[in-house]
């Protein structure tokens, strides 16, 4: 088992692995494997973006331990599960959704792990759940709509702290199923660069996840821009040391 | 140290000083002793996000965990309203006559291999019973379950009429039970088909036809699950298009009475479609 360049994330035999927040459950049938006394969870990356954005070597995921994170479109919660064992006890995740039939067993996820708290809402109205939350270090977002940006743009002006993260994974076809996959893409980078996001890494993630875009953004103030601060993406940029665990 | 806002939250009731750290705080009793300071809402957005970062500590994550769960599982109990009581029943009663029908059908072609000549359904349990007594048990069993579905689907019925009757009495007594229920499970609930437009309840059902006719310009379809209707369904076909047109419009007036709690007017509206 090798630590990977991202935080929380370990790699064996090319497969991708958390360590199990739960040791012992494994909530989606993914398979468990245990070295010395640690237990780690395989991450799925035909599942996962996040861990199709890793197989595709992205620069950041955008995430880290402890953090405070707001997952729009959280859905039965694979991939929210797998951000739970990344940021550990310490963080604590928000998972926004607002279909009831998913929404079951997103609820079910957050009753077994302590660091899930559920918001049953519609993250195209941010302001509808601003009294149920906090503010946050990285905003995931995954929903499919055409507006996809714009929910963004709302969700990281209110909640994000300065100097944190937005994550946008891109569904291009929901914006135009009819133009080509990487266009899109990057009209929706050029669009967030318009809105004052600078854009740390952004890749596609065919073949695994076909036509998506995993986008990894930040935004300072301008004041702060003269004296580059010691920010999360700075810190995160540091290659962690690699080696057998 | 001077308190100059108030925020109301999930997990309890905050009072910021002008820098936005925590001068109190406490469950919503305390918002008497401090009802002159600015209260922290929608209007103002960066107040809003600096009280939020204010609680963004380690020491909340418990407080928001445990409320939001409380919070969430009410928000879900609530799905169970007439409305999805409705949709599930319908739901309920298309299946029982699926399989109900599945099941005529078999026991017509069991039946035949006593007795060619006979192929309607309806004498197929007086044969059963003069078929030779060891081979027809099974047909009777199976004959037996289909009278119990069928009494299964009345008592299906019957509470289906009774929710509506209670929801929606407008509705069902200008549409029937079953159309009503169609409608409403199409729309999505009571609320929203009370603000859809009657030419949109006109054609619900066919949204198919509808999209490709403003893709493909195709010819505008005339009439959704409204074709359900007895008196579209007695129309001669030049006039089903004005028929439906008219029913869409009372039914629309009629799931407005409904969803906004209004008297009684149903007879009026059927009087209005049975003179046509």
């Amino acid at each position: 088992m090798r630590k990977t360049n991202y935080p929380g994330v370990y790699e064996n035999e090319q497969k991708y692995y958390t360590k199990n927040l739960m040791p012992g459950t494994a909530l989606f049938g993914e398979s468990l494997l245990k070295l010395d006394t640690i237990e780690y969870r395989n991450i799925d990356p035909t599942r996962s973006k996040l861990a199709a954005a890793v197989k595709k070597k992205i620069k950041v995921t955008g995430i880290c331990e402890g953090d405070t994170v707001l997952y729009l479109g959280a859905s039965h919660g694979y991939t929210l599960s797998f951000i739970s064992d990344i940021i550990g006890q310490k963080g604590i995740i928000f998972a926004v959704d607002t279909a009831y039939k998913v929404f079951r067993s997103l609820f079910h996820v957050s009753n077994e792990r302590h660091n899930v708290v559920p918001i049953y809402a519609d993250a195209a109205h941010p302001v509808t759940y601003a009294r149920s939350i906090c503010a946050v270090d990285v905003v995931y977002q995954d929903v499919a709509q055409k507006n996809q940006v714009d929910i963004f743009d709302a969700n990281f002006s209110l909640y994000v702290k300065d100097s944190g993260i937005g994550v946008l994974v891109v569904k291009t076809r929901c914006i135009d199923a009819a133009a080509a996959p990487q266009k899109v893409a990057d009209e929706v980078k050029k669009t967030l660069r318009a809105k004052g996001y600078t854009l740390i890494d952004a890749k596609n993630l065919d073949p695994d996840e076909r036509d998506h875009a995993y986008i990894v953004v930040s935004r300072t103030e301008q004041k702060e821009e003269k004296k580059p601060s010691r920010t999360r993406t700075a810190r995160v940029e540091v290659p962690h040391k690699s080696g057998q665990e | 140290m001077q308190p100059a806002y108030y925020f109301a939250h999930t997990i309890g009731h905050f009072v910021f000083d002008e820098n936005f750290a925590i001068v109190d705080n406490g469950t919503e009793k305390i918002h008497k002793k401090y009802a002159n300071l600015i209260e922290i809402n929608e209007q103002n957005i960066s107040a809003y996000k600096k009280a939020l970062l204010a609680l963004k500590s380690s020491h909340y994550h418990n407080l928001l965990y445990e409320q939001n769960i409380v919070a969430t599982k009410s928000a879900l109990r609530s799905i169970a309203n007439d409305d999805n009581f409705i949709i599930q029943t319908l739901a309920s009663i298309d299946d029982i006559s699926k399989v109900r029908d599945i099941f005529v059908h078999r026991l017509g072609e069991w039946c035949s291999l006593f007795n060619p000549e006979i192929t309607k359904s309806k004498e197929l349990f007086s044969l059963a019973l003069t078929a030779d007594a060891k081979d027809a048990a099974p047909l009777n069993k199976l004959s037996d379950h289909i009278n119990q579905l069928s009494v299964l689907r009345e008592k299906q019925f019957g509470y289906l009429k009774q929710v509506m009757d209670k929801h929606c009495p407008n509705v069902a007594a200008v549409a029937g039970y079953e159309l009503g229920a169609h409608l409403i499970e199409l729309g999505g609930s009571l609320e929203k088909l009370s603000k859809m437009a009657s030419s949109q309840i006109q054609v619900l059902g066919a949204e198919k036809a509808f999209f490709r006719h403003i893709l493909h310009n195709t010819p505008l379809p005339k009439h959704g699950i409204i074709a359900l209707h007895y008196a579209v369904k007695k129309a001669t076909d030049d006039k089903k298009g004005k028929v439906s047109g008219i029913i869409a419009e009372k039914l629309s007036i009629a799931a407005k009475v409904d969803y906004f709690k209004g008297d009684y007017i149903g007879d009026k509206l059927r009087k209005d479609v049975e003179t046509l």
